[in-house]
């Protein structure tokens, strides 16, 4: 996994993140069009810094196709965790679903943070894959009971296919502590696994 | 409500990086605002007149009047919601359709994440597929906002 790193590199990510503007260690492996003209901004441009905020683990049962143009799937989120230096919390049961289609990621969950304060999260963005190949877009075959998911299908983990997700989320938070994210802008990554199905999404603030 | 138990899983040590690289900058110029005073908050519409952008992802020009700013600036906490539309001219001659959403603050904190459509065979097709975050710094007086865009990589 090229841009995944362990928590004690987070130092690092958070400079690499907000400070040296790379075009990322994951750009190499992309035939994007823009990667190679784009990098640091000449003297005299607006810089933006990225902070880490929090993560969050989302847990996967079942994903339900449409068979349109949309390319719509629907992928309720059975559960899931939060942590990180800014938010902690959970993901509640069955409190959201991803709608993605053929316009992105397109998800609305429930966070409920450890104060109970319940949080909505718009998780906008893409996810595609860096070897240049379409996400399958006809609907799976179904399933016999007791059949184990094939995840290669059109969601692998990113150990199986090389996938890029990247998010731009709003939230919706109450008045008190955790306001400030109904005020920020945020940025964010999404990982692919597998064993059980989940996907870990990290959040970063953009200051 | 059901409740569900996450299974012990090996990721949570894992925190997923982005990067920034440097794409374009715009410097667009805006009617005066109108307000309109709603229960949520004021709507202020501020019409795109023109604008330039240039950087090394792309160079074209603002088409003039083809949207505008229409933004909420909330009554709770006076902080305005962005959503500025409009359409733009790249120097190819490809037409190129601009979305913002973001919050500018009471205490000058400007920050957008920015949607594009582009042609999907063009030189500009990977705006289609992009995460792409920026700064803002709004002249109020003179009418004009200066927006930067990095893609998130």
């Amino acid at each position: 996994m090229p841009d995944m790193i362990d928590r004690r590199g987070l130092i690092a990510a958070s400079i690499a993140a907000g400070g040296l503007l790379s075009a990322g260690s994951a750009g190499a492996a992309e035939p994007s069009p823009a990667d190679p003209k784009l990098g640091p901004p000449p003297p005299g441009i607006p810089r933006i810094e990225l902070r880490w905020a929090f993560c969050v683990s989302i847990f996967f049962k079942e994903r339900i196709r449409i068979r349109s143009d949309s390319g719509r799937v629907f992928v309720p989120a059975v559960g899931g965790e939060v942590w990180g230096p800014r938010l902690q919390g959970r993901v509640v049961p069955y409190g959201g679903a991803d709608y993605a289609g053929a316009h992105g990621l397109d998800a609305t969950y429930a966070l409920q943070a450890d104060d109970g304060a319940l949080i909505l999260i718009e998780n906008h963005g893409y996810m595609k894959r860096l070897d240049g190949k379409k996400m399958p877009r006809v609907p799976a075959p179904p399933r016999r009971p007791g059949e184990v998911p094939d995840q290669t299908f059109d969601a692998p983990p990113d150990s199986v296919v090389p996938l890029r997700m990247r998010l731009m989320p709003v939230f919706d938070a109450p008045e008190g502590p955790h306001a400030w994210m109904s005020r920020t802008v945020f940025v964010g990554h999404g990982g692919r696994y597998q064993n059980p199905d989940h996907t870990i999404f990290t959040y970063y603030e953009v200051l | 409500m059901r409740e569900f138990t996450p299974p012990p899983v090996t990721t949570k040590d894992k925190v997923g990086q982005v990067t920034l690289a440097y794409a374009f900058q715009l410097k667009a110029t805006f009617d005066p605002k109108k307000v309109e005073k709603t229960p949520r908050g004021e709507r202020v519409f501020q019409g795109i007149t023109g604008g330039t952008i240039s950087g090394p992802g792309l160079t074209g020009a603002v088409y003039p009047d083809s949207g505008g700013d229409h933004g909420l600036i909330r009554e709770s906490d006076k902080v305005e919601d962005l959503y500025a539309r409009f359409m733009v001219r790249a120097a190819n001659g490809e037409w190129l359709y601009f979305s913002h959403v973001g919050y500018r603050r009471p205490d000058g904190y400007f920050r957008i994440q920015a949607y594009f459509d582009a042609d999907a065979g063009g030189p500009y097709a990977w705006l289609n597929d992009a995460a792409i975050i920026g700064t803002a710094e709004a002249d109020d007086d003179r009418n004009e906002v200066t927006f930067t865009y990095y893609l998130a990589l």
